[in-house]
């Protein structure tokens, strides 16, 4: 029997399942249901040729096959068919009767108004999710070395509906939550050619992809009167690239290597499609052809000079060329230039170096610097063109450059003991180019003042460290246990406005110890961040006193700072352990994780009001806010794996799973929500008596869940 | 022999043959003869050679001196030996290996992480299935990807588990997906270029290209999303509106103060909190931030539409 070719196995289960109330949390990515399931495997392997399946679940939302084989030295391939779900939302409702659909409509007689009444809302419930189907391949031709060849291409199709927000044609402050429907297709093929022997290696890859959209526009009528309406999505598009990577072993057991790319993006998109009840605009051409090329160089040198020394000098370069249409809004009646697109290049070249010599047997030094300097460049239409200069970067997006060291230890100092220590200090300048002096006190200067005082946080002048170390433990024989620490600040230099102040530690401890094949696992991890910001509200529309948008200006209710300082506490630890109760014959495996998220927004305002245009003074405590993506999941599974024969086995599990979730944005929903009394989420919001401005669905707000798994699995191994 | 293994024959071990190892090592033979290592048919297999020596190195010390862990001078590919020593062993046959082409640029060398700290030969399954996960080991590996890598990536292994996350955890994706652990010339060892050539892999809806572009968006995806998993939704680094206030301030909501007392609990403005904040906050209108194709001001610009 050993020497039969064949071999595999076929699992069948039963499973049942107590869960409080739906959640799509409970299932987010799986299809985890009461009722049967199964599958298998099957293996052939003889002489030069093997190949396997792999699958489970046909038929459900979760399946997957799997197949590989080939001929050894010669070929393989692999084949894989894969859905599973997206699951957002459960049980959420729509003011439209169509939710998910592509053209969405009101019920009869709906008018703002009565959809306050929740009552008069469709009964539709419905689920936020969507399944991703991947079907694909790989085929890598080995047997004309030192030639190869491989290609793969799959198709990703997406299906189904998420949670978007539908601004108001008719007031900007009126929204709609809406299912927008997903239907859409990605095609992927690549393939690489290349020669590779133990001195060289050169590849030629290519690829090209396609996505098309089956939902690209979606209508929908604006339940605050705006009329039909449409929100565009994203547009069918195309995207192709060449490749070219090689690499040379060189004198002083150097090696080389290069790589070259070019990366074409492509979309068009028929403007007239993509709004309607705009009136009196036209746009300068009929359709946007969007057209964005990557442009990549990389090499690298590395070396062992002499027996102790490595090196690596490096360099890259990434050029992202956005030729894009730029289209102007004219006013059809005068012909008035309205305004236009704004598109966005960068370049970013990365130099650097390292060097690692090992002192001892056991003890290693790593240095390293790296230079990057990202330049960012913006452009508009001739008529859009608001620079003078259209070679510097404007306010808001500025040209950045880092220089990063790094410096690490690895230091072995006992068969029992291993460290490792890693410093990397980073220096980020920017270009802060301020826009022309404007008076602070200016209602209508205010916008440029503010962007005088604040660094977009990705493009800001920062100084960041971080230091990691680790300790690996073998104190006796079988036991293995991790340490490690990881601290990094973020100090956003000169910063006013914006994130000024950013901190993170993080302690790990991860360990394992066999006990003569009884085995005890743990895990312990403690996550705590924290970001400051500070920002200036500015009310131009108001009554005196006059608004003065400079943060060093004093506060009055029209104008101050206030500051958040946001702060996430994640705990999580689990235990198990595996141990066999009769020898090759039973054995139980038992688990037990937990983790806990608190979050907050401790806020402190200059000005204290309850509205900004009613003075009225505040306990500064009933600004912060406390459940901010607070969270608790915990999980317990226990199996009982009993082997009846060599070839039979049969498993007994039971898995407890719970999530709770508390947050200030999307609280629970009450059951006894009606119209006169509001608590928890609100599907609608009235921002004054008799006046409706938002209709949410519900989306998020049914995370929390228990639940109890019991299953039975029966296993066959041939 | 390779380099390796003729400096373990200096001491003047000479090979012994299979034989002699299977007498004490018949688990470890058994599963090395099962594997792809095991088969006669695949030229410059260490059947093919020395066997079990063809790894470990020549045996007659370790015979002659009773056996025992690195009694002899065999190589054990235990962590405390070097390296570089462990990968040459590895090397010595599979250097022309395509994956291998960027291992000298890679992080892991540099890191003295070998080929036995991830891959284990002797424990690679025949009969591979991950028996309803869809994670059936491969390559070698003791087990799923998420938890080789794991081993050492400690900060990654807590960030997967995180309640939002890329599924990795549910077998759906894995670390190779992405990253290729055999050396690569992107940023951490990504299968790209660039961070936004990888995501638009498989999330060719944000490629675009868009008429409204949103700087940072055609930038890099990581200035707002964590790749492998954290505490707020859709693997955000920060909460909504705060992670937009990061950049934006301006006279009108962006500026506003969203503290409890006016934007979330409604208690203090007439019974109602505010749009900007509740629920999905700035997405309830802003909800095509990653590019717009629409017109119109606020349109398309403001990605409301």
């Amino acid at each position: 029997e050993d020497n039969s070719p064949f071999s595999g196995g076929i699992f069948l289960g039963g499973r049942g399942i107590n869960q409080s109330q739906k959640s799509a949390n409970f299932n987010q990515y799986n299809e985890i249901a009461p009722g049967l399931f199964g599958g298998g495997n099957l293996v052939y392997d003889k002489d030069k040729y093997h190949f396997m399946v792999d699958g489970a679940y046909l038929g459900e939302d979760d399946y997957y096959v799997k197949m590989k084989g080939g001929k050894w030295g010669e070929y393989k391939f692999s084949l894989y068919f894969t859905e599973f779900p997206h699951n957002l939302s459960f049980e959420d409702r729509s003011v439209f009767v169509n939710p998910g659909s592509q053209v969405q409509g009101l019920g009869t007689g709906a008018t703002a108004t009565s959809l306050r009444n929740l009552s008069t809302w469709p009964s539709t419930s419905f689920d936020y999710k969507y399944t991703r189907k991947d079907a694909g391949g790989t085929f890598d031709l080995q047997m004309i070395r030192p030639f190869f060849f491989n290609v793969d291409a799959n198709q990703l199709k997406r299906e189904g509906q998420v949670p978007w927000g539908a601004n108001s044609p008719g007031s900007v402050s009126n929204t709609t939550e809406l299912a927008k429907p997903i239907d859409d297709t990605t095609t992927n093929v690549n393939a690489t050619f290349g020669w590779k022997s133990k001195q060289y290696y050169a590849a030629f890859s290519s690829g090209y992809s396609w996505y098309t959209n089956g939902a690209e526009y979606i209508s929908f009528v604006d339940p605050f009167g705006g009329g039909l309406n449409r929100i565009a999505g994203a547009p069918d598009n195309n995207s192709y690239y060449l490749k070219f990577t090689g690499t040379a072993k060189l004198p002083l057991s150097s090696t080389f290597s290069f790589t070259g790319s070019f990366q074409q993006n492509k979309s068009t998109t028929n403007l007239s499609n993509t709004y309607v009840n705009i009136p009196g605009v036209t746009t300068s051409k009929p359709s946007f052809n969007g057209d964005v090329e990557y442009w990549n160089v990389a090499a690298n040198l590395t070396s062992n000079p002499w027996k102790n020394l490595t090196t690596k000098l490096y360099f890259k370069y990434l050029d992202n060329k956005n030729k894009s249409d730029t289209i102007d809004y004219i006013n059809s009646t005068t012909g008035a230039f309205l305004g236009s697109n704004e598109l966005f290049d960068y370049q970013r070249t990365t130099v650097g170096a390292e060097g690692a010599y090992r002192f001892t047997k056991t003890l290693k030094g790593i240095l390293g610097y790296e230079f990057s300097d990202l330049q960012r460049r913006s452009h508009e239409s001739e008529l859009g063109e608001v620079h003078e200069d259209p070679t510097t970067a404007e306010a808001g997006i500025p040209d950045t450059w880092e220089n990063k060291w790094n410096a690490q230890l690895v230091w072995n100092p006992l068969d029992w003991l291993g460290t490792r220590l890693k410093y990397q200090k980073l220096y980020r300048g920017a270009t802060i180019n301020m826009s022309n002096p404007v008076n602070p006190a200016d209602p209508a200067s205010a916008n440029a003042v503010l962007d005088n005082y604040k660094q977009d946080f990705y493009a800001a002048r920062k100084t960041q460290d971080m230091i990691k170390s680790t300790l690996d433990l073998t104190p006796i024989s079988n036991l293995d246990v991790t340490l490690e620490y990881a601290f990094k600040h973020d100090s956003y230099d000169g910063q006013t406005l914006g994130y000024y102040k950013a901190q993170q530690h993080e302690f790990i401890m991860d360990g394992s110890y066999d006990l003569k094949g009884v085995k005890f696992f743990g895990f312990f991890d403690y996550d705590t961040t924290w970001t400051d910001q500070q920002t200036r509200y500015v009310n131009v529309t108001s009554t005196p006193p006059l608004p003065n948008a400079s943060p060093l200006a004093a506060p009055n209710q029209n104008s101050f700072n206030w500051r958040s300082s946001l702060q996430n506490n994640n705990y999580a630890y689990g235990a198990g352990s595996s141990f066999p109760i009769i020898k090759d014959k039973l054995s139980f495996i038992v688990q037990y994780d937990f983790q806990k998220n608190n979050g907050t927004g401790d806020f402190t305002s200059q000005f204290l009001s309850t509205n900004p245009n009613s003075p009225i003074a505040l306990n500064p405590n009933l600004l912060n806010i406390y459940p901010w993506d607070d969270y608790t999941m915990q999980s317990i599974s226990a199996r009982l794996k009993y082997d009846v024969t060599k070839q039979f086995g049969l498993m007994f599990g039971y898995i407890y799973r719970q999530f709770k979730y508390n947050d200030a944005q999307i609280p629970a929903v009450d059951p006894n929500q009606t119209s006169a009394t509001i608590l928890g989420y609100r599907y609608v919001m009235n921002p004054a008596p008799g006046t409706v401005n938002t209709l949410l669905s519900g989306a998020y707000t049914d995370q929390n869940y228990n639940a109890n798994i019991f299953f039975v699995r029966a296993m066959y191994k041939f | 022999p390779s380099g390796v293994l003729a400096q373990a024959k200096r001491g003047g071990a000479t090979f012994v043959g299979v034989d002699a190892c299977k007498e004490c090592h018949e688990d470890r033979f058994k599963a090395y003869a099962a594997s792809v290592h095991g088969k006669k048919v695949v030229p410059d297999n260490p059947a093919n050679r020395e066997g079990c020596e063809s790894c470990h190195g020549p045996g007659s010390l370790h015979v002659d001196q009773g056996g025992g862990k690195g009694v002899g001078g065999m190589i054990t590919f235990n962590k405390k030996e070097n390296s570089d020593m462990r990968s040459a062993v590895c090397l010595n046959c599979h250097e022309n290996s395509t994956q291998l082409a960027l291992w000298d640029s890679g992080v892991h060398k540099k890191k003295d992480v070998s080929c036995s700290d991830c891959h284990s030969i002797h424990s690679g399954p025949k009969t591979a299935t991950g028996y309803g996960t869809g994670m059936a080991p491969m390559g070698y590996l003791p087990g799923p990807e998420y938890v080789t890598c794991g081993k050492c990536h400690l900060d990654i292994k807590a960030a997967i588990n995180r309640r939002s996350h890329h599924p990795i955890v549910e077998g759906r994706i894995t670390c190779s997906n992405c990253h290729q652990p055999h050396g690569s010339m992107g940023p951490a060892q990504i299968k790209a270029d660039s961070v936004n050539q990888l995501c638009y892999k498989c999330h060719a809806d944000k490629r675009g290209p868009y008429m409204n572009e949103h700087p940072p968006v055609g930038e890099n995806c990581a200035y707002c999303h964590l790749a492998h998993g954290g505490v707020h939704t859709a693997l955000l680094t920060e909460k909504v509106p705060n992670l937009c206030q990061g950049c934006h301030d301006a006279t009108r909501h962006p500026g506003t103060r969203y503290g409890a007392d006016t934007m979330f609990t409604g208690g203090l403005i007439g019974g109602s909190p505010s749009n900007k904040a509740f629920g999905r906050s700035c997405l309830n209108c802003h909800s095509n931030i990653h590019g717009s194709n629409a017109i119109g001001s606020p349109g398309g610009d403001f990605f409301i539409r």
